[in-house]
């Protein structure tokens, strides 16, 4: 039931929204690259920012999505609620990589330095490692109703543990390195607020359309493997 | 039905070479943007080419040699061995420090060995954006692409599977 | 059964089960003195630089030691079908969670207390006025680590590659743990007065606090299933 309809609205969707989310991600990539001034103290390394801000928000926004839809699972229980959230967790991983490797690449000419036990940086190492441990336990588990709530509880408690891993994270860093790369944010010129927007805007509607059509993906995947199940047991049966 | 669906497979592969063509656009704007406002000459090769209209130079301040002014600054830019002497007229400016990596705007005069410069900018480090835009665009596309593929084959396996169906039951 | 009671059957169960077999603290312990040993050599035995690593050093032994302890809490209850009894036994499965998490806190907390005496003897630690406060910091971490471990541990024990799985989610979740631990017990060490590190055991306590409640709440759960 839930899940006739969910795919059935996905099927409507998802062509809007993929399109819409392109159409967004090409102008915000040619403002961002063209158009788009550079900043006054970072030059033109400021561009990196129109690509690793949107993608480090849309990890967030996926993980977020991945801890809905596994308390929608623990509550409803329905299989297509879980390939939801099980496809979230992969845009989300695929989302954290490119985050982390992108910020290491703007780190390195803007600090001088690939990596710092900086509190936003450690949090999505955690994010990721948490995600890919979650990927991970769910290829460990041979049945299909233990895997969902399994992953689910991982992504639960995951989720209540970010927030002080950041803030630890935070006191640690303010007691053993005193601020000796300033943090401070990019000063926002109206110039370099309309690429961050559209891409910002972009990146979250491709979440969007990525999670539908990962979503069905895991559904026909399961069908398939049900579908050849239930082929093997017929056959079993005509012995 | 088996046309319909091999139909579609062909559309995935039709939309993405439009995405292709334009992320190849934006790339070639990009560049022809990259040439025309931020590529620099060398001091090295300001030296062997010695071009005579408003050109850019990249190289770091060396040491020792920056005065600052109000509207006037003064210093040395090198890169590798060569050093050229640097008159920089224009307001003054936080990014120009010692050591710093800057690319300069200005004229260049052969006969003096000194570049006059009108604008100053810290180092556009191009290489990092090009590298974080190939990191995150790149991966993306293939991800995308392999998931949407992928969707399709799997209906299709099975719309085929469906016709074993009957035998089986 | 009434919730309490149930909490009481289930550590008096395990810590019976571990007097009779002693096979958990003893091989713990012995786990937890090779790590310490091992790390003590892959430092600096420098004078100078060891009081500043020995608080991590305890940490990072104490928790390898929780990886192997609480990893094989629910291992014993898939003998003879336990785990399926505790199932469907008509008891509160958060008290199961919590008799469980008492009991793995009560055996990590043994293996730690007869660790403390080979610490001042190896290291040449002063620690004897400063006991109550080194006790309370560990037991808030134990408690944090022993919280996450049951649940990861009754998450794992149904799986493939069980021994990989529980320590890849256990290490990066508790983070906050072991921050909050080896910050506390640096600051004890080293005789700071207790407002100086009061806010890492504040730390410390909220993070048991959260994990504890959301793993009473999902624990349900993992058990039904």
């Amino acid at each position: 039931m839930i899940t006739q309809r969910f795919l059935g609205k996905c099927r409507k969707l998802e062509g809007p929204i993929g399109a819409l989310a392109g159409v967004l991600i090409f102008v915000g990539l040619y403002l961002g690259l063209v158009v788009s001034p550079a900043d006054y103290y970072q030059g033109e390394v400021v561009r990196i920012m129109y690509v690793h801000v949107p993608f480090a928000k849309c990890a967030m926004l996926a993980y977020i999505t991945v801890f809905i839809g596994s308390c929608l699972y623990l509550w409803k229980k329905d299989p297509i609620i879980d390939n939801f959230s099980h496809a979230a967790a992969g845009v989300g991983v695929f989302f954290t990589a490119i985050a982390l490797i992108t910020g290491s690449i703007w780190a390195k000419p803007t600090w001088n330095t690939w990596w710092t036990w900086d509190p936003r940086l450690v949090s999505f190492m955690i994010l990721l490692l948490i995600l890919i441990g979650y990927l991970m336990l769910r290829t460990f588990v041979d049945d299909k109703r233990k895997e969902a709530t399994y992953a689910a509880v991982l992504a639960i408690i995951g989720f209540v543990d970010l927030p002080i891993v950041y803030f630890s994270v935070e006191w640690w860093r303010t007691l053993h390195q005193p601020l000796s790369v300033s943090m401070r944010g990019v000063s926002i010129a109206p110039g370099m607020l309309k690429p961050l927007l559209f891409m910002a805007i972009g990146t979250s509607l491709l979440l969007v359309y990525m999670v539908m059509i990962r979503t069905q993906m895991l559904y026909l995947q399961y069908l398939l493997e049900a579908k050849r199940g239930g082929l093997l047991s017929n056959a079993e049966g005509m012995k | 039905m088996k046309l319909g669906e091999r139909e579609s497979l062909r559309i995935i592969y039709f939309r993405w070479a439009i995405v292709l063509i334009i992320l190849g656009a934006i790339g070639v704007l990009g560049y022809l943007r990259y040439e025309k406002e931020v590529a620099a000459f060398s001091t090295e090769a300001l030296l062997r080419e010695r071009p005579n209209q408003v050109v850019r130079v990249r190289g770091t301040v060396v040491p020792g040699t920056l005065i600052k002014g109000e509207l006037e600054s003064v210093f040395n830019l090198e890169e590798g061995q060569t050093e050229i002497a640097v008159r920089y007229i224009g307001k003054e400016d936080d990014n120009l420090r010692e050591l710093k990596q800057m690319v300069l705007q200005g004229i260049f005069d052969p006969n003096k060995m000194a570049f006059s410069a009108d604008k100053i900018s810290p180092n556009p480090h191009y290489g990092f954006i090009l590298a974080a835009y190939l990191v995150s665009i790149v991966p993306l596309v293939f991800f995308l692409f392999g998931m949407e593929r992928k969707m399709m084959m799997l209906s299709i396996l099975i719309k085929e599977e469906k016709g074993y169906q009957p035998e089986g039951s | 059964m009434p919730f309490f009671n149930v909490i009481k059957w289930i550590v008096w169960k395990d810590l019976l089960s571990e007097i009779r077999s002693r096979e958990t603290i003893s091989s713990l312990f012995f786990f937890a003195l090779n790590v310490i040993l091992i790390f003590s050599f892959s430092f600096s035995a420098d004078r100078d630089i060891m009081p500043i690593l020995i608080p991590g050093l305890i940490w990072v032994a104490f928790g390898f030691t929780s990886i192997i302890g609480l990893g094989k809490s629910f291992l014993a209850e898939t003998h003879h079908d336990c785990l399926l009894y505790l199932q469907m036994a008509p008891i509160s499965k958060g008290a199961i969670y919590l008799g469980k998490l008492s009991g793995n806190l009560l055996l990590m907390m043994i293996v730690e207390i007869i660790l403390f005496p080979m610490m001042i003897l190896f290291f040449n630690l002063d620690i004897l006025a400063k006991l109550p406060a080194l006790l309370l910091v560990s037991f808030l971490a134990t408690t944090g680590l022993s919280a996450l471990g049951t649940l990861f541990s009754a998450l794992t024990v149904q799986t493939r590659a069980r021994e990989v799985m529980f320590p890849l989610l256990l290490l990066p979740l508790s983070v906050p743990v072991f921050i909050g631990a080896v910050e506390s017990t640096a600051g004890v060490l080293n005789g700071q007065a207790f407002s100086f590190y009061r806010h890492w055991v504040e730390l410390l306590f909220v993070f048991d606090m959260v994990v504890t409640i959301t793993s009473f709440w999902v624990f349900e759960f993992i058990l039904n299933d």
